[in-house]
C-alpha cells in the first residue's frame, strides 16, 4: 500500500493500537495534521503547550501501561517537549515523542525553526532517531514503540523531516524488530532463585522495598502474595506507593527523606532488604554509609545497570518482577516474622504520623479529608513539593497503581498536564490533582485543555503563597531567609471560572468535607483553592547527609508530650 | 585508574555521540577513542581508553551496554592476554649534525623514516602505546615539531575473539541462559 510519509506515520500508530495523541501543530508538522483527517480512529488532543503534551502522554502511559504518544513541530515545539521527555526518562515511562523537522535538504543550515532535537534529547531518551530516508520510516516507528515499552521502558523520540512526511512511503509493517545487542533480560536462572530463596529464608528481619518497577511490571498481585508468603513488611519508594494497598497489614508506607518513621526504622534495622524495581535513589537511602548497615541486599531489577549502582547487592537478580516474584514465592515455604512485625508495630505506635498543625486549615487535613471522601480509592496525580509529601504520607492508597507523580526528575508543573492522560485512561471516574500554587502556575494553561476535552479532573490547589518545600529548606538550612520563595498568584476561583470550570475556595477544616464532596459529585472538572497554613513544614524529615534513623519529627509533638 | 573498553557497535548515525556522552556527562576525559570497521558487516569496533575511578567506570560500561546499537562491550583493562598497538607519526627537527643520530635512534625503535626535508624528519612508529611514549621521550631533545597518534587498538592473543567472548563473570550472573 502506498502512502505519504505522514499517512504512514498514522498507519503505524494504528498498528500499535494508539488511539490518542497529545499534540501541538506547527509549520513542519502540517503534513501530519493534514493526514490525520484520514484516521478518525486516532483522537488528537490539542494541548496549550508542548510540555503538557509530553506529560499527558506520560500520565496516560503510567496509568495504562501502554505507550503514550505526543507530537510537536520542529524547533521550539520540539524543545518544549524536553522537560516532559526527561521526566519520562527518569521514571522509566514508555512514551514515543514525534517531532517534525525541517526538510532534509536544509538540515544543518540553521533553517527557520530548525533545531538538532536528536542531539538535545540524546541523554534523556532511551533511544532516538532522525529519519533520513522514506524507506526507513516505518521500520523506525516500529522500533520506537518496541524499544519504548520493552525491557526498562523509556521515552523514544523520532524526528521526522517535512519532505519525508510529504514524500511517498511504501507501507509494510514489519512483524519483527531486529536490534542486535538489544536483549532485555526477563527470566532469571533457577540457581539465582534458589540462592535468593535461601537468603530470604535465613533472614530474621526482612523488609520488602517496592519501587516503581512493581507498577511497570504490573506485579501487584505477585508482590502481595510474596510478602504474605514470607510474612515481611512492605516499604514503598515514592513511586512505589499504591503497589500494595495501604490497608494491608504488611504495608508500611513510604520511607526516605520524608518517609514515615516506622518505615525508616524498619528499613534501617532490617537484616535483609528485598529491593524490587527500585534504584536506591538518594532521597530514599539518605546518607549511604549509614543506610541499613546490617542488611544484606537482594536486588531485583530489569536493568542490570541499577544493580550495585549505589548499594552493593548480596544477591543480584535481573528480570521481570512478575516472573521473579512468582518463582521466589514458589521456592519459599511460609515464613513467620511476628516478632519483627511486632517491633515495627511498636515503632508505629511510638512515632505516629499525627497532624500537629494549628490554624484554620492544616494541609495534612486536606489530604486526610480527600482520603475520606474517596475512601482511599481515588486516583491521584500530585505535583512536586510539600503537598506531594503530604499526599505520600497521609493519603493511604487503597487502590493499586493509583498514584502518579514525577519522582526522579521532580518536575514542578507535572500534575495538571499529566492528569489529562491519567483521566483519559480512567474515563469513568474523576482524577484528583493535588498541586501547589507554584506548580499549578507552571502549567495552568492546561485548564483550557481540561475544559475543551470536558475531562472531569478535580484540582486541589494547596495554596500557601510559598514555594513551600524550598521555603522549608530555607527555614531549616538557610537561616530562614525566604528569598525567591514567596509567590503570588491570581484569584484561582475566578481564573477557573473564566475557563468555565466551577471552583470554590476553602479556608477552614470545617469546610473541607462539603467542598470535596461538591467537587466529587460535580459532573465535570472542579477546582478547589485551599488556603492552607503558610508556614507548615513536612515532618518527619531526614536532613541531607544524615542517616534515615535520625529523622526529625515535628517539634510540636514533643511540646505536646511535655 | 586507566581503563580500556573494547566494543562492537552498529554503524549508524549518532552512535559516536551516544558513546561520547557516557563519559562527558561524568566529566571523564577520554585519552583515546578509535573506531573502524570490524570483521562483521555494518559493525564498528571501537576502543576507548579512559581515566577514571573503577567503580564509576564499571557503571559506564553497564550504561554502554544499554545503548541501543551496542552489541558487545568488554572492559579488557585487567586482561593479561590483550595486545595493544598504536601508530604514531612524528616530525622532528634535525640538521646536518643531528640527523644521523636521530636516524639511529629511530632504528632502535624500529621506526620508519617516511619523509625527509632539510630541517625535519618524519618518522612512523607502531607498537605498544608505552613503547611509543618512550620513543617520543628520546626524540624530544631534537625538537618535536608535530605529532599525531591514532590511539590504541586492543586484541586478545590466541583463538579467542571479542564477538564470542564470554560475558564477564560480573555480567554473567545477570544474564539468563
Amino acid at each position: 500500500m502506498r502512502y505519504t510519509g505522514a499517512e504512514a506515520v498514522w498507519e503505524c500508530l494504528v498498528h500499535e493500537g494508539v488511539d490518542i495523541v497529545w499534540a501541538y501543530p506547527g509549520g513542519a508538522a502540517l503534513p501530519l495534521f493534514d493526514a490525520l483527517a484520514k484516521f478518525p480512529q486516532i483522537h488528537h488532543v490539542l494541548v496549550r503547550h508542548e510540555q503538557a503534551a509530553a506529560h499527558a502522554a506520560d500520565g496516560y502511559a503510567r496509568a495504562t501501561g501502554r505507550v503514550g504518544v505526543c507530537l510537536a513541530t520542529s524547533g521550539p515545539g520540539a524543545t518544549n517537549l524536553v522537560t516532559g521527555i526527561a521526566t519520562a526518562m527518569l521514571d522509566s515511562v514508555p512514551i514515543v515523542a514525534l517531532t517534525a523537522q525541517v526538510a532534509d535538504s536544509v538540515i544543518g543550515t540553521d533553517a527557520f525553526q530548525e533545531i538538532n532535537i536528536t542531539g538535545i534529547t540524546l541523554p534523556i531518551t532511551k533511544h532516538n532517531y532522525l529519519v533520513r530516508h522514506g524507506k526507513d520510516l516505518v521500520r523506525v516507528l516500529r522500533e520506537a514503540f518496541f524499544l519504548a515499552r520493552t525491557g526498562r521502558p523509556g521515552p523514544v523520540l523520532v524526528d521526522l523531516p517535512k519532505d519525508i512526511l510529504i514524500g511517498p512511503c511504501e507501507f509494510q509493517y514489519p512483524e519483527r524488530v531486529s536490534r542486535p545487542g538489544y536483549r532485555p533480560v526477563v527470566r532469571s536462572v533457577p540457581y539465582q532463585i534458589q540462592r535468593a530463596a535461601q537468603v530470604v529464608a535465613d533472614a530474621k528481619r526482612p523488609v520488602v522495598l517496592a519501587g516503581h518497577g512493581v507498577h511497570v511490571a504490573a506485579a501487584w498481585e505477585e508482590l502481595r502474595r510474596f510478602a504474605e508468603r514470607i510474612n515481611a513488611p512492605v516499604v514503598s519508594t515514592l513511586l512505589g506507593l499504591s503497589a500494595i494497598s495501604a490497608d494491608h497489614p504488611l504495608c508500611l508506607g513510604m520511607a526516605g527523606m520524608h518517609g514515615v518513621a516506622w518505615a525508616n526504622l524498619a528499613t534501617q534495622n532490617a537484616d535483609l532488604l528485598i529491593a524490587l524495581g527500585m534504584r536506591m535513589d538518594d532521597r530514599f537511602t539518605g546518607s549511604l554509609p549509614h543506610f541499613a548497615p546490617q542488611a544484606k541486599l537482594l536486588h531485583v531489577d530489569i536493568d542490570p545497570a541499577e544493580i550495585s549502582k549505589r548499594v552493593p547487592a548480596t544477591v543480584p537478580m535481573v528480570g521481570d518482577l512478575r516472573f521473579v516474584l512468582e518463582a521466589l514465592t514458589l521456592a519459599l515455604a511460609e515464613l513467620d516474622h511476628r516478632d519483627w512485625l511486632a517491633q515495627i508495630g511498636i515503632w508505629r505506635t511510638s512515632h505516629p504520623l499525627e497532624v500537629h498543625a494549628q490554624g484554620p486549615l492544616p494541609p495534612q487535613e486536606v489530604i486526610r479529608a480527600l482520603h475520606r471522601a474517596t475512601e482511599g480509592e481515588g486516583i491521584l496525580v500530585s505535583d512536586v513539593g510539600q503537598h506531594q509529601m503530604w499526599v505520600a504520607q497521609h493519603y493511604g492508597f487503597r487502590r493499586l497503581n493509583s498514584f502518579f507523580t514525577s519522582g526522579g526528575l521532580g518536575t514542578m508543573g507535572y500534575s495538571l498536564p499529566a492528569s489529562l492522560g491519567v483521566q483519559v485512561a480512567h474515563p469513568r471516574e474523576p482524577v484528583w490533582v493535588v498541586v501547589g500554587d507554584g506548580g499549578f502556575q507552571m502549567n495552568l494553561q492546561e485548564l483550557a485543555t481540561v475544559a475543551q476535552e470536558r475531562l472531569p479532573i478535580k484540582i486541589i490547589i494547596m495554596n500557601n503563597g510559598y514555594l513551600g518545600l524550598v521555603r522549608q529548606w530555607q527555614e531549616l538550612f538557610h537561616g530562614a531567609r525566604y528569598i525567591g520563595t514567596p509567590i503570588s498568584g491570581p484569584d484561582f476561583v475566578q481564573l477557573a471560572a473564566s475557563y468555565g470550570i466551577p471552583a470554590q475556595r476553602v479556608k477552614a477544616t470545617a469546610e473541607l468535607e462539603e467542598a470535596i464532596a461538591a467537587a466529587r459529585d460535580t459532573n465535570g472538572p472542579f477546582l478547589l483553592d485551599c488556603k492552607i497554613e503558610r508556614d507548615e513544614n513536612v515532618y518527619p524529615i531526614v536532613q541531607p547527609g544524615t542517616s534515615n534513623t535520625d529523622f526529625v519529627e515535628d517539634p510540636r509533638r514533643r511540646a505536646q508530650e511535655k | 585508574m586507566r581503563h580500556v573498553l573494547v566494543a562492537l557497535v552498529q554503524d549508524e548515525p549518532g552512535m559516536l555521540a551516544r558513546m561520547g556522552n557516557l563519559f562527558a556527562r561524568r566529566g571523564y576525559n577520554v585519552e583515546s577513542f578509535t573506531a573502524g570497521k570490524s570483521e562483521l558487516p555494518g559493525i564498528t569496533r571501537v576502543t576507548i581508553v579512559v581515566e577514571g575511578p573503577s567503580r564509576a567506570l564499571d557503571q559506564v560500561a553497564k550504561q554502554f551496554r544499554k545503548l541501543i546499537g551496542a552489541i558487545k562491550v568488554a572492559d579488557v583493562t585487567a586482561d593479561p592476554e590483550q595486545l595493544s598497538y598504536e601508530m604514531l607519526l612524528v616530525k622532528v627537527a634535525v640538521n646536518a649534525r643531528t640527523r644521523q643520530e636521530a636516524v639511529s635512534l629511530a632504528d632502535l625503535f624500529k621506526a620508519r623514516i617516511v619523509d625527509v626535508s632539510s630541517t625535519t624528519l618524519m618518522l612512523e612508529a607502531t607498537g605498544d602505546p608505552d613503547k611509543l611514549d618512550k620513543f617520543l621521550e628520546v626524540m624530544r631533545p631534537f625538537g618535536i615539531k608535530e605529532q599525531a597518534r591514532t590511539g590504541a587498538v586492543f586484541m586478545s592473543r590466541g583463538a579467542k575473539v571479542l564477538n564470542q567472548r564470554p560475558v564477564s563473570p560480573s555480567d554473567r550472573k545477570y544474564l539468563a541462559e
